[in-house]
């Protein structure tokens, strides 16, 4: 047989190779902003780079949480988990709940454009039913939804972990980018309610503007009917037709290319230091905060928490007011920070004032 | 995003940056970048006319 011939999934070797995963965080390890969070809402995250997506539950009063849980297949430690916490169905034609991972363009256009990739995933459920997978591809001249695949696969086993694999071929009819803009989604569609405008799509490559939309055999599956449970890990993304086994990378790489779509710096004792300071006067100082990555664009500034300057001759409280408008960068960011009794031109440090809990964050998510 | 105040900061020098206020008092600051996903649905709620921006005082 010729060397050519040798496929190498069936060579039973583990690990072929590295970085060809283009999933960020596909084990579910890394959770800057939170573990958990409680309803669950359009935009949240809780592992870094996965976003809840739903147009709301509306009337229906259905209420979903996420959470990082430590229950997953063997080879991995983590999962998401999203459980129903209050049943009570989809209320309208078109509401749905799902849950995704952005693109940029430079980062995937260029394989869809060439080549098929292949999704991988370790999915779990209470409920034994039929879901729906879309990879969304934008259009970079018009920034929205240009093409969507559209997949299902089905839970055999309720309560039990299974790997799916699903390959899509190359679509090279979209206009894509090379740059740091929405490129891209693969999303993981819990249910969607029929009798709208999303459920009639065709398994494989629709042309259409509209993000969400799945195949009729899909919907009405009854996952948000009862206190039901999903969860995934696992994720991957990958050029070619073979799903290979998943890229285990180390938490320091994962988490370094989380940081280019979010940063926290969280206390982790009362006085934890956030960064240098330089005071201008009494009542106004600057904070430097260069980021460990360049971010994917100038981040939101959040913010939680007590905060003070040290600048010699003792800590005064401080207020972090924005960021400063002239400086402002993918690369780092001044604090414009205010407060009294700081000592006239003097270097100090920005650091939490007896909280133990306090954190500030920036955001470059797509 | 749920904006329930949005105010425009411009220094000096010209640079400008919103701070946002969300429910539950939740504050951000947004840069002026249109590559930064909030600073973008800012200006499309302000297209759309759902959102009037303030000056700083």
């Amino acid at each position: 047989m010729a060397l050519s011939k040798i496929e190498t999934q069936a060579l039973d070797v583990g690990q072929i190779g590295g970085r060809r995963n283009l999933i960020i965080n596909g084990a579910q390890i890394i959770s800057q902003r939170q573990t958990s969070k409680t309803n669950f809402s359009n935009g949240d995250f809780v592992t870094d780079r996965w976003q809840h997506f739903t147009n709301g539950f509306g009337s229906s009063g259905t209420v979903v949480d996420g959470e990082q849980v430590p229950d997953a297949p063997d080879g991995f430690k983590k999962s998401m988990k999203i459980t129903v916490t209050t049943a009570g169905g989809l209320d309208s034609a078109d509401n749905y709940g799902a849950l995704g991972q952005k693109f940029e363009h430079q980062n995937i256009s260029q394989f869809l454009d060439s080549d098929s990739v292949t999704v991988s995933f370790y999915v779990k459920s209470s409920l034994a039913t039929t879901y729906a997978v879309i990879l969304e591809r934008r259009n970079v001249n018009t920034g929205t939804t240009g093409d969507v695949y559209v997949a299902n696969y089905t839970i055999n086993i309720a309560n039990t972990w299974e790997r799916k694999t699903i390959t899509i071929p190359t679509n090279s009819t979209q206009a894509s980018g090379d740059d740091n803009a929405y490129g891209a989604t693969l999303i993981f569609v819990q249910d969607l309610k029929s009798g709208g405008s999303r459920d009639d799509a065709s398994l494989g490559w629709n042309n259409s503007t509209t993000t969400i939309q799945i195949n009729s055999a899909a919907t009405d599956n009854g996952f948000f009917d009862s206190a039901n449970t999903w969860q995934i890990t696992g994720v991957q993304l990958e050029v070619g037709s073979v799903a290979t086994p998943f890229e285990h990378r180390l938490y320091g790489e994962e988490l370094t290319l989380c940081q280019r779509y979010t940063w926290v710096i969280k206390s982790s004792s009362a006085y934890s230091l956030f960064g240098p300071v330089q005071v201008y006067d009494a009542s106004t100082a600057n904070g430097i905060i260069l980021f460990p990555q360049t971010m994917r664009a100038t981040p939101t500034l959040g913010q939680s928490g007590n905060f003070s300057i040290y600048s010699g001759d003792g800590g005064d409280a401080a207020t972090i007011v924005g960021i400063d408008g002239n400086t402002q960068s993918p690369y780092g960011v001044v604090l414009n920070l205010s407060g009294s009794g700081f000592t006239d031109n003097s270097a100090g440090f920005l650091r939490g004032n007896n909280d133990t809990s306090a954190s500030i964050s920036f955001f470059a998510e797509l | 995003m749920d904006i329930q105040n949005i105010v425009k900061n411009v220094t000096p020098e010209g640079g400008v940056t919103y701070t946002v206020t969300l429910p539950n008092n939740v504050v951000l600051s947004v840069p002026n970048d249109p590559a930064n996903s909030d600073y973008a649905e800012i200006m499309r709620q302000v297209e759309a006319g759902e959102l009037t921006i303030e000056d700083a005082d």
